[in-house]
């Protein structure tokens, strides 16, 4: 018997590999040393360094497209091109910025432990691995990874019985989304005979979905657009796309804020780069069948997240409502499916979770001792109490809301143009007419905050240099790129350099 | 893609339910019943239920859990070995080093569940 031993380029996924032997070295080194640290110090500050050795691992491969252009690698596993890479340092800044922003939250509630840097770490991972699979089993992997990480973090604050809600609910939708996206799979390679989104160049009898496509007559794609629908279905959870929603306002609410901003960011830019791809490249043959679903979960996505938004007063809860609207006009960029579209979706992505990021710490931060004060009422006259907080947060908003000279409206002009280009101009006015009615809350929360008087005896906030630096760093991030937005928008340019056969 | 296609499979539906539905009914019109003390007991593996015992709704500590999840951890493992060794010789260092990064990795989760107590019985 002679064994074909496969070629391993693990330098394709340096990143990711780093990353989870930073994990496995924090939990060994802290079970074995931690209790003689006193401050804890060791297990942000390795989680960094962590984060930085990846980022230099994909900031290498970034530079190194201009001469290697996109590769295949692993086996037709992953791919490395434009795309994977953007997604990835994008993730990495996330990760980076949620880690020092959970740091204090975590030691004010007093729960800092090794696993949550450990989780975080995987997460990151995993969600750097969606955006740079070839291969629906591949995709489903780091789905699980990064899935798994967050379903115990959502249910950090053991103590909390709504911590515990949130988690187990989490967690129970997302296992069922599992198996919609497993059955996907399952149909995919029952039409095309294989699970690859491309095709493996060279091994000849292994089709791809691309290469499927292109080779085969409108009648026969029967299987594979069922197949692409449950595979939408399955990352539509993931990005909290309504109909498939109902989990999200209650795992935002439940979670640790930090962890919410970490989900909002990261875990919709993984579903997200997951159905760029899937899309926009495999199955762009295929966009005269997968148009319509898209359409319809844009248009649903975007008036229920606005609308249901409206009548929330609990501000996680609106911000989650908030993020299933941001997650409708995405899909309005998916539904392009142009090189525009795709580099402004990303574009959106990363700036949106910036911001995000940003404004659960905020809320994490306001929040003060077990996060009591997360009620509207509680922002009650905020800008008398502490201004600076209240105008950073009343930036974050108005970003979100779409205002210009902030990020969020680059943001929508660069998802809603090329729509309008590839003929959807009414999916782009629903969006608009969504727009305004998010309008409205988050400036209810502003008006809360500045025409209101604050009650007597609230507590003070106490902010910490470290978390108040990041908290800084958002804000002038999602400012200057509202301002200069055209330096990362170059960037997502280059993003839309996509692998093809 | 056309409708009729489907019509097979439409059909395979209808007649297994039907034959579902068909026995269970049957088999509640035509089936003996003849109660015995043995029949009625719940199923359990193991030691017989004694007289007067309330199986399965005594309480037991949720240690048993923790133990069992890491003996299925640890006992994979060794189910991941034996078709290494059987094709030992066929995968030669490529083999080892994979296997090498396996065991390690689950080194290092043995590590962590001693060192964070997971192991201690008693606390």
């Amino acid at each position: 018997m002679q064994l074909d031993l496969p070629n391993v380029e693990l330098a394709a996924i340096a990143p990711e590999v780093v990353l989870s032997l930073t994990a496995l070295l924090l939990l060994v080194f802290d079970a074995l040393v931690g209790d003689r640290i006193k401050n804890g110090l060791h297990l942000p500050v390795l989680t960094s360094l962590g984060l930085i050795v990846a980022f230099g691992f994909a900031f290498t491969q970034w530079n190194d497209l201009d001469q290697t252009g996109p590769l295949m690698q692993l086996a037709g596993m992953v791919v490395l091109d434009g795309f994977a890479l953007f997604v990835k340092l994008s993730l990495l800044v996330f990760g980076f910025l949620s880690l020092w922003l959970s740091r204090e939250y975590l030691v004010r509630e007093k729960l800092e432990e090794p696993e949550y840097y450990a989780l975080t770490l995987f997460a990151v991972a995993g969600m750097m691995l969606m955006a740079t699979a070839s291969d629906l089993i591949v995709m489903f992997i780091a789905l699980e990874t990064f899935s798994l990480s967050l379903y115990v973090m959502v249910g950090f604050r053991r103590r909390s019985l709504i911590s515990q809600e949130a988690a187990m609910k989490y967690f129970l939708l997302g296992a069922f989304s599992s198996a919609f996206f497993l059955l996907g799979i399952a149909l995919v390679y029952g039409a095309v005979g294989s699970t690859n989104l491309y095709g493996v160049a060279g091994s000849g009898t292994e089709l791809g979905m691309a290469q499927f496509l292109a080779t085969t007559t409108p009648q026969g794609t029967g299987l594979l657009v069922l197949g692409a629908g449950l595979l939408i279905i399955g990352l539509g959870f993931k990005v909290a796309a309504v109909p498939f929603h109902m989990w999200t306002p209650d795992a935002y609410q439940g979670a640790p804020a930090p962890v919410t901003g970490f989900m909002a960011a990261g875990s919709k830019l993984a579903g997200f780069a997951a159905l760029l791809r899937l899309l926009d490249v495999s199955l762009f043959q295929l966009r005269g069948d997968w148009q319509p679903i898209v359409i319809g979960i844009a248009v649903l996505t975007m008036i229920v997240g606005a609308v249901m938004a409206v009548v929330q007063e609990d501000v996680k809860r609106i911000l989650a409502y908030s993020s299933i609207a941001h997650a409708g006009f995405v899909f309005t960029g998916i539904l392009a499916a142009s090189d525009r579209g795709v580099s402004g979706s990303l574009f959106y992505l990363a700036t949106y979770g910036v911001t995000v990021l940003g404004a659960f710490a905020l809320v994490a931060m306001l929040g003060g001792s077990e996060e009591r004060a997360v009620r509207l009422t509680d922002y009650k006259g905020l800008f008398y109490r502490r201004p600076m907080l209240a105008g950073a947060l009343s930036l974050l908003l108005l970003s979100l809301a779409g205002v210009p000279l902030t990020s969020g409206f680059i943001g929508k002009l660069v998802v809603f143009e090329p729509a309008i280009e590839a003929g959807f101009a009414w999916v782009v006015i629903v969006g608009m007419i969504a727009s305004a009615i998010a309008a409205f809350f988050y400036l209810r929360i502003m008006v809360v905050m500045y025409m209101q008087k604050p009650d007597e005896g609230v507590a003070a906030i106490a902010l910490r240099p470290v978390a108040g630096a990041v908290l800084a760093l958002s804000v002038v991030a999602t400012l200057a790129l509202g301002v200069m937005p055209t330096p990362l928008l170059d960037l997502a340019e280059k993003a839309t350099i996509f692998f093809s056969t | 893609m056309t409708l009729p296609a489907y019509l097979p499979i439409l059909i395979l539906l209808v007649l297994s339910t039907g034959f579902a539905v068909f026995s269970l009914w049957m088999a509640s019109k035509i089936s003996p019943r003849r109660w015995t003390p043995a029949k009625l007991a719940p199923y359990e593996c193991g030691i017989t239920p004694e007289d007067g015992e309330e199986v399965g709704r005594e309480r037991f500590p949720v240690k048993f859990y923790l133990v069992a999840m890491l003996f299925i951890v640890f006992d994979i493992e060794t189910a991941f070995m034996y078709p290494w060794a059987v094709a030992y010789d066929e995968l030669k260092l490529f083999g080892l080093i994979e296997m090498g990064v396996f065991i390690g990795i689950l080194l290092a989760a043995y590590v962590y569940v001693w060192k964070r107590g997971a192991l201690e019985w008693a606390e």
